[in-house]
């Protein structure tokens, strides 16, 4: 048992509360929200210090038995996904003081922040289906409220799309969650492992399970389930849609991470060959869409889907190696992909349009915006020696380790049209004689500047550092095939309540 | 008991399966809703019929009690969906200001 | 529709609303009732009022109340789930105490801290929603 736990979902949370009646003194408003935002990566190292030594860090709320209340636990794979969590919530901060439109800054923007970070450390910390559901839905709640922040009409009917297919495989999920409580008795992911493994369930269960994973592969774009992800990013204020576009379909694929192995089944067979399948497919129809696309941020939105395939078919390799080099590539692709949001997001702004073409030769008037696109755009297609060259590379071993050819050669065919799709907006955008620049100044705030710098230099350090991070990933990998240290840890635990509240 | 569910699940569903297919943003909003009263009829009907069961409260006669479980799920369903569709509807009614349609597709065309 | 026995009879059924609300909130412990009941009861009767009366005349009446009503619910809710904490007991026990009114029969417990919280949490935001609702709808 420890609160500890608690602070990742807590300190935005109240946060968030203590903003609302602050929305009016900016100054006050801001520095409230960075602090909170470094108190969160605190806690988050803090919390991943003790879970890289193997412990399994559980808080049953309430003191409730894990079978009826619900559980938040800490393993390997959640921690690291809350630090890098709070990496981008700072990043996006300091951002957002020169990346916003002022009439978007006022709106509440601030404390809606806070609430997705909420929602998005509640659902990597909580250890019960319903519970992640709940913290689903504060997620998107409040990432709806985001997308439409002073939107003009076009922004609105566009993200209507995002926000009733989101609403949609919620209540997929809701259904899934329902049945499978009325077929095996319990939410608790622990404690539904043990009884997939120890007793036979009717097909109606896995009828349900089914929906659940449509769900999290609806939350993490994965083919066929990524139509709606294109469209409606680019249309997010440029500080939200690197957080969008780093961490909320990563949330899905987490999900995926930790239920597949805990509630597959004696027999995953069947299960994973479809998810080979499927991330071959995202890979492949990600990148070919950003081939087709021409403006940046729209370019960007659909590597976000090819890369999300790179991920599952690390998930669905199902060996160590794999999952590892899934988990890695998932942490890599979280700072690269939101550096290249807010670098993109810079161009914009100094051209006051997304359209390639638009402006020209920034490379040689803002190199410091160069580099913070260049370093990232090479990670992201697979350049030693960033991270991205590393993360490709061992998910590749791991392919051909396990014997799937065509989806590894579908991988490494990938990688090399991304590096293509990331020229294009190199040549467009950076190179060539100046031009277009209508607001040249804005290029030079550090404020935007800094922090796609700061996530480029995170890369080459997670490029550099490859061996020692691969080593943790491998460790939360086994952690997670294992499944009887997290389940022993969650159902175990001490401190249960002896009784109920009456 | 189950069978009466299950009609109600499949009208709920066809009516709002019915209204999701439209192209109107207010129209929308009412299927979601009518969606999501389906899937909580879906979740107490799918987690156990109450035959003769009672409501767990404290003082109730002895003899079976409702598992309070699924309740406390659709509950917090339906404050989340209460949310939702606030929200749905405050965007209908926000895009309606902005470009003057309900209509999604005229607001595509127009671009 | 600005009739007077309407807009009167609205008055009249708000009281019964807000009483019927409070009703609810105090019962809610370990019987039928609850916030979240309560909140949408007394919300109904606030929302009556302003079909009765026109949304900007009702705003005008209980803005104050409202306002601040969101806010301190959360921080009420939050709050009664982590006063324990301070303990170290888990995020979420319930610090439990009760007492009975003499005279009335009717029991307070310290669950009624988190339950008043999501109360004021739903009416504020109800209202909020329903304000911004009416706002837009004009146009």
């Amino acid at each position: 048992m420890s609160n500890l736990v608690a602070a990742p979902v807590l300190l935005p949370l109240a946060t968030a509360i203590l903003l609302f009646p602050l929305r009016n003194r900016r100054r006050l408003e801001r520095g409230v929200s960075l602090l909170s935002a470094v108190g969160l990566l605190l806690f988050s190292s803090w919390l991943m210090l003790l879970a890289a030594r193997g412990e399994i860090l559980v808080l049953p709320l309430g003191s409730w038995s894990p079978l009826v209340g619900i559980v938040w636990v800490v393993d390997r794979l959640s921690a690291v996904m809350l630090v890098v969590s709070g990496i981008i919530s700072l990043a996006t901060l300091v951002y957002a003081r020169g990346g916003l439109r002022p009439e978007r800054e006022t709106r509440f923007f601030y404390p809606l922040h806070q609430l997705i970070m909420a929602g998005v450390c509640g659902s990597l910390v909580t250890g019960d289906f319903f519970n992640l559901f709940v913290f689903f839905e504060v997620m998107l709640i409040a990432s709806f409220a985001l997308m439409t922040l002073g939107a003009r009409s076009r922004q609105l009917h566009r993200s209507f799309a995002y926000v009733l297919v989101s609403l949609v495989g919620s209540l997929l999920l809701f259904v899934g969650v329902g049945v499978v409580y009325g077929t095996a008795g319990t939410v608790n992911m622990a404690e539904l492992s043990r009884r997939v493994a120890s007793m036979p369930l009717p097909p109606t269960f896995w009828a349900a399970v089914a929906l659940m994973l449509v769900a999290f592969s609806l939350k993490a774009a994965l083919v066929p389930f990524f139509f709606w992800l294109p469209d409606s990013y680019p249309e997010a204020p440029l500080p939200s849609a690197a957080l969008f576009a780093g961490l909320l379909t990563k949330v899905g694929v987490y999900t995926l991470f930790r239920v597949v192995p805990l509630i597959s089944g004696p027999n995953p067979g069947p299960l994973l060959s479809v998810l080979v399948g499927l991330s071959a497919l995202t890979m492949l129809l990600g990148v070919l869409g950003a081939l087709g696309r021409g403006t940046v941020r729209g370019i960007l939105s659909f590597h976000i889907v090819s890369q999300v395939g790179y991920m599952v078919f690390g998930l669905a390799l199902f060996t160590v190696t794999g999952l590892a080099a899934g988990l890695f590539y998932t942490v890599h692709n979280i700072l690269a992909k939101s550096a290249l949001f807010l670098s993109g997001g810079l161009c914009e702004r100094i051209g006051e349009s997304g359209r390639l073409g638009q402006v020209r030769g920034l490379a040689k008037t803002h190199p410091w915006a160069a580099v913070g696109f260049f370093v990232p755009a090479m990670a992201l297609a697979g350049i030693p020696p960033f991270s991205g060259f590393w993360a490709k590379l061992l998910v590749i071993i791991a392919g051909f380790r396990e014997g799937a050819f065509v989806t590894t050669t579908v991988a490494i065919a990938v990688g090399f049209l991304t590096l293509c799709s990331m020229l294009k907006i190199w040549n467009a955008v950076f190179w060539g004689a100046p031009s277009g620049q209508l607001h040249p100044e804005r290029g030079h705030d550090w404020r935007m500047v800094g922090p796609p710098l700061s996530l480029a230099a995170l890369t080459v350090i997670l490029g550099l550092g490859a061996a020692q991070f691969f080593g943790y990933t491998e460790a939360a990998a086994s952690q997670l095939l294992a499944r009887t240290p997290y389940v022993d840890a969650v159902l175990g635990s001490p401190g249960l309540a002896t009784k109920g509240p009456r | 008991m189950v069978g009466q569910g299950a009609l109600l699940v499949g009208l709920l569903f066809t009516c709002g399966i019915y209204l999701m297919l439209s192209f109107n943003t207010q129209r929308l909003a009412m299927g979601f809703l009518l969606l999501s009263n389906a899937v909580n009829v879906v979740v107490l009907v799918a987690s156990g019929i109450p035959a003769g069961a009672r409501a767990p409260f404290v003082g109730v006669a002895d003899g079976p009690q409702v598992d309070p479980l699924p309740h406390a799920f659709v509950l917090t369903a339906i404050v989340i969906t209460l949310g939702a569709v606030a929200l749905l509807f405050a965007m209908a009614a926000r895009a309606r200001k902005e470009s003057g349609t309900d209509d999604l597709r005229d607001e595509a065309g127009r671009e | 529709m600005r009739s007077l026995i309407v807009k009167y009879i609205a008055e009249l059924i708000l009281l019964v609303t807000t009483t019927f609300a409070v009703y609810l909130l105090l019962r809610g412990h370990d019987e039928p009732g609850g916030g979240f009941a309560a909140g949408i009861a007394a919300t109904l009767g606030i929302l009556l009022q302003a079909v009765a009366t026109g949304f900007r005349e009702t705003r005008r009446r209980l803005e104050g109340l409202l306002r601040p009503a969101w806010g301190l619910g959360m921080v009420l809710a939050v709050g009664a789930a982590v006063a324990h904490m301070a303990t170290g007991a888990p995020f979420f026990t319930h610090f439990h105490a009760e007492a009975t009114l003499p005279g009335s029969g009717l029991t307070l417990s310290t669950a009624l801290a988190f339950d008043l919280g999501v109360f004021l949490v739903v009416v504020g935001s109800a209202a909020a929603a329903f304000a911004a609702l009416s706002e837009a709808a004009r146009w």
